[in-house]
């Protein structure tokens, strides 16, 4: 079976400074893992490259059995992969039902109107459809951008730091909202700082130090990795 | 071979005066991100005060230059103020609109000068009479002077923006603020100094173009707009790219104006400079960089989407109608001033209008929507009288047409790089529409055409004109409304709010503000041809820069509200010059003082002000805008996302 993103002996360069060190890893349909590991390991610059926002020096990125390297994002896009960012990109001018409707207004007005609600109601943010987005609590603006990404359907779909600026209680709340998600055959790369966000959210991790994967596994293998605890306590520890 | 030489000669002099002012405009432009627009409102001023002082202080080449050194300090002086001025508006209002207000300084700037120097056109004595005769060629001494002058200023501003001490600390300020301030360098300092020494090398050119050419406001304006085109070719911000521009479009427009012709010569500069932003986007020595957020992602809370919450309040729907009534039964009311008045303050809204949609919701700057409204009132002209049998409503149609193909084509090539280099094609678009219809014979040349009033079964010639522009109004403020409920608009706002989230959904930023653009133009052009029949004419120079820049007022006025805000920001330009028309000249100086106050005070003009009072006189502690006060039904964590057993 094809695996829905397979990431190759990526590479990641700014002007000399590796950021993404020849990681390889996949993830298949219906199936959420998170990339974690130390402040600079790469994990955003990975999403960056993956969704053509950053352009690798080498490696490959397949998405369904097609190589999408150097893609620009719009293309990538149009191939059914959506992203979330780090700084929780919403319109401040527009509704959170318009920023909705945006993602899918191709497919007709009323449908798209139909579609935000239901994204909506899935992610427990229907009461604010109408406010704007300029001033959404951030947690909400968290929200509302995977209900974006989600509005789509696509079939991978990439979060950026999704708890961060959430409270403990809103992580841990989060956490079975991306499972049922992954349920109905989406597949997620999660990146986070929270360690325990991001294993209560994914059957899989892939822990990235320096730009290089130094692990792979169910979070309770990483957790005992030799490696993985010399990376998060120091070489020394 | 003699012939080249000179044209050679003469460019290269041209080039250097373009070089000094590019070079003041990248210093300011490199440090603060802002666009100085007023560098022709300092040349002027320098060159006027350096008349009246040359004079006092005697003959001979020693008074020419210490007069330009006194001049440059007079500049100087000036660019501080502005520089003040761009530091109290700074924690409210982007480096985009920033750079609209320095519009508005050159309003004040050329206003100052009319009443304290008057505005005649001045000459300016030269340091120097020398001739040098070279292969036949004349080359003079001032016009080496001239070109050692921007040399040296070239190399002093290498030397202080990228290799002193204070150069470190401008560009540091300049591409991260907070980082910079942390380490001790002050704003405030840098913001002033760079707009001290950028106004001190507009002050050096406006003295030397007095000498060369002649001091008035127009021909600084003129130069100063023409060196924004080099500034572009040659790269935005770097001192090289300066020098270089304005060296190639100096020959370009000697050589074009020698060998083909003196009458196309800006048509065919700006066709060579869209050729070479074509090719090479970020100009010859410029650097390439991603600028989306350059183009006017502001600080602060722009319009919003009509969306729903806003027409679940009855308010606007009453007020609308009150305000259709109005306007519907205005002819039958009582009107102090003529009807052709309002009919013209309804045209100028549809201008204003389609300069607002651009300017807030797709954050993109026109500083020449009056090439546009020239054309559309031209096309109209042209049609009905050629053609006796074309109704008014097709030649309308037509003008809506070809403006959009023009507005789609200039911004198809220049948003390749950034929205400020749509603003500058669209200020050089100005001189070339204002070129080809003063020699086209169709268009009348520099007598322009008139236009008849096309019948609406109206007896009233008034009533006529009046519910002609109305319906234009009409027109332009529903494609306005459809535009953004479109698919179109809501991908321009997501990209002028969210740009990276625009991109990561497959909004192509080039099409959509290409699409817009052009949308925008094609309002222009429908505004321009109620004009032109509304006041029964058109010139070639009747929509030219200030017009343009008068709109732009009205736009910022208006707060970027569609129809209510285009409507009173067209009424506010439109009749302070018919109130104040004893006092020849205050009205400009009016307007500039208005966009500068509205942008240093009150970037959301007139609707902001107004919700400000609003949000006051209840209780004070309203501090969220009206529209977020819908109820919530309930609050998402509570509401299903936290149930564990999905």
């Amino acid at each position: 079976m094809i695996r829905v993103l397979e990431v190759s002996q990526l590479r990641v360069e700014f002007g000399g400074v590796v950021a993404v060190a020849d990681a390889s890893f996949g993830v298949a349909g219906g199936e959420a893992v998170g990339l974690i590991g130390p402040n600079g390991a790469g994990k955003s610059t990975t999403i960056g490259a993956i969704t053509g926002f950053v352009r690798p020096a080498k490696g490959r990125i397949m998405v369904d059995g097609t190589d999408v390297t150097g893609w620009s994002p719009q293309r990538i896009h149009r191939h059914q992969v959506a992203r979330t960012f780090q700084s929780a990109e919403i319109a401040g001018g527009m509704t959170v039902e318009q920023n909705l409707m945006i993602a899918c207004l191709g497919q007709g007005r009323r449908a798209a109107r139909g579609r935000a609600a239901e994204v909506a109601e899935l992610l427990g943010v229907r009461g604010y459809l109408g406010v704007p987005g300029s001033v959404l609590p951030y947690g909400i603006r968290r929200l509302v951008e995977i209900a974006r990404a989600i509005m789509e359907r696509p079939r991978l779909v990439l979060l950026d730091e999704p708890g961060a600026g959430l409270s403990e209680l809103e992580r841990t709340e989060l956490a079975p909202l991306l499972r049922r998600l992954v349920s109905g055959g989406l597949a997620i790369v999660l990146v986070d700082h929270h360690v325990s966000f991001v294993a209560q959210s994914c059957e899989r991790l892939v822990v990235l130090d320096a730009g290089a994967v130094i692990a792979t596994g169910t979070p309770a293998q990483v957790r005992n990795d030799p490696a993985v605890i010399a990376a998060y306590l120091g070489k020394s520890g | 071979m003699t012939a080249l030489i000179q044209y050679v000669f003469d460019g290269l002099i041209f080039g250097a005066l373009l070089s000094i002012v590019g070079l003041g405009t990248a210093v300011i432009f490199r440090t603060t991100r802002v666009l100085n627009f007023a560098q022709g409102g300092i040349m002027a001023t320098s060159g006027y005060f350096a008349a009246r002082l040359i004079v006092h202080l005697g003959a001979g080449g020693g008074a020419y230059w210490l007069t330009l050194v006194l001049a440059a300090v007079i500049s100087a002086l000036v660019g501080v103020v502005i520089g003040a001025l761009m530091l109290a508006a700074a924690s409210r209002a982007s480096d985009f609109e920033l750079s609209v207000a320095t519009l508005g300084v050159s309003f004040i700037l050329s206003w100052a000068d009319r009443s304290v120097f008057g505005a005649q056109t001045v000459s300016l004595r030269s340091f120097t009479q020398t001739q040098i005769t070279v292969a036949g060629a004349h080359l003079s001494g001032e016009g080496v002077g001239i070109i050692g002058v921007t040399v040296l200023l070239a190399l002093v501003s290498h030397l202080v923006i990228e290799r002193s001490r204070v150069g470190l600390a401008m560009r540091a300020a300049s591409e991260d603020p907070m980082t910079a301030r942390s380490y001790g360098v002050s704003r405030t300092t840098v913001t002033l100094a760079s707009w001290a020494f950028g106004s001190a090398i507009a002050g050096v050119a406006g003295v030397l173009v007095g000498s060369y050419i002649q001091v008035d406001n127009a021909t600084s304006l003129d130069i100063s707009i023409i060196s924004l085109a080099a500034l572009v070719v040659g790269g935005l911000g770097s001192s090289g790219g300066a020098l270089a521009g304005g060296a190639a479009v100096g020959l370009i427009s000697s050589l074009v104006a020698g060998y083909l012709t003196p009458n196309y010569k800006n048509t065919i500069v700006f066709i060579l400079v869209l050729a070479v932003l074509f090719v090479r986007p970020q100009g010859l020595f410029g650097q390439r960089r991603i600028t989306v957020a350059e183009t006017g992602a502001a600080s602060r809370e722009l319009p919003s989407l009509p969306g729903l919450g806003s027409w679940k309040r009855p308010t606007p729907a009453v007020a609308g109608a009150v305000l259709a009534c109005l306007l519907i039964a205005l002819p039958f009311l009582a009107h102090p001033y003529p009807l052709e008045t309002y009919a013209v303050a309804l045209a100028v809204a549809a201008a204003v209008l389609s300069i607002s949609l651009l300017q807030y919701y797709v954050g993109e700057l026109s500083l020449g929507h009056g090439a546009l409204v020239t054309v559309g009132g031209f096309t109209v002209a042209v049609l009905m009288t050629r053609y006796t049998g074309v109704p008014f409503f097709v030649a309308a149609l037509a003008a809506v047409l070809i403006t959009a193909i023009i507005g789609a084509v200039t911004a198809a090539v220049t948003l390749r790089m950034s929205g400020l280099h749509l603003a500058i094609a669209t200020i050089v678009l100005v001189y070339v529409v204002t070129e080809v219809a003063d020699q086209l014979s169709i268009t009348g040349g520099p007598n322009g055409t008139s236009v008849p009033t096309p019948s609406l079964g109206l007896s009233n010639l008034g009533n006529t004109v009046y519910y002609l522009a109305l319906g234009m109004f009409v027109v332009v403020a529903a494609a306005g409304c459809l535009f953004l409920r479109s698919r179109l608009g809501y991908r321009a706002v997501l990209l002028r709010d969210a740009p990276r989230a625009a991109l990561s959904l497959g909004v192509s930023a080039r099409r959509v503000r290409t699409y817009a653009f052009a949308i925008s133009s094609g309002m222009a052009g429908l505004a321009g041809s109620a004009l032109a029949v509304v006041v029964s004419y058109i010139g070639p120079t009747d929509y030219g820069l200030l017009w343009s820049f008068t709109v732009i007022v009205a736009a910022v006025i208006g707060g970027g509200g569609l129809i209510a805000g285009s409507l009173i920001g067209a009424a506010f330009v439109t009749f302070i010059p018919v109130i104040f028309s004893q006092l020849s000249g205050l009205s400009d100086g009016l307007f500039g003082v208005t966009l500068v106050v509205f942008i240093v005070i009150a970037p959301g003009g007139l609707p902001a002000v107004w919700a400000r009072l609003r949000a006051w006189r209840p209780r004070r502690q309203v501090t969220v805008p009206a529209s977020a006060a819908l109820p919530l039904e309930s609050g998402p964590l509570e509401s299903g996302v936290g149930d564990p057993g999905a």
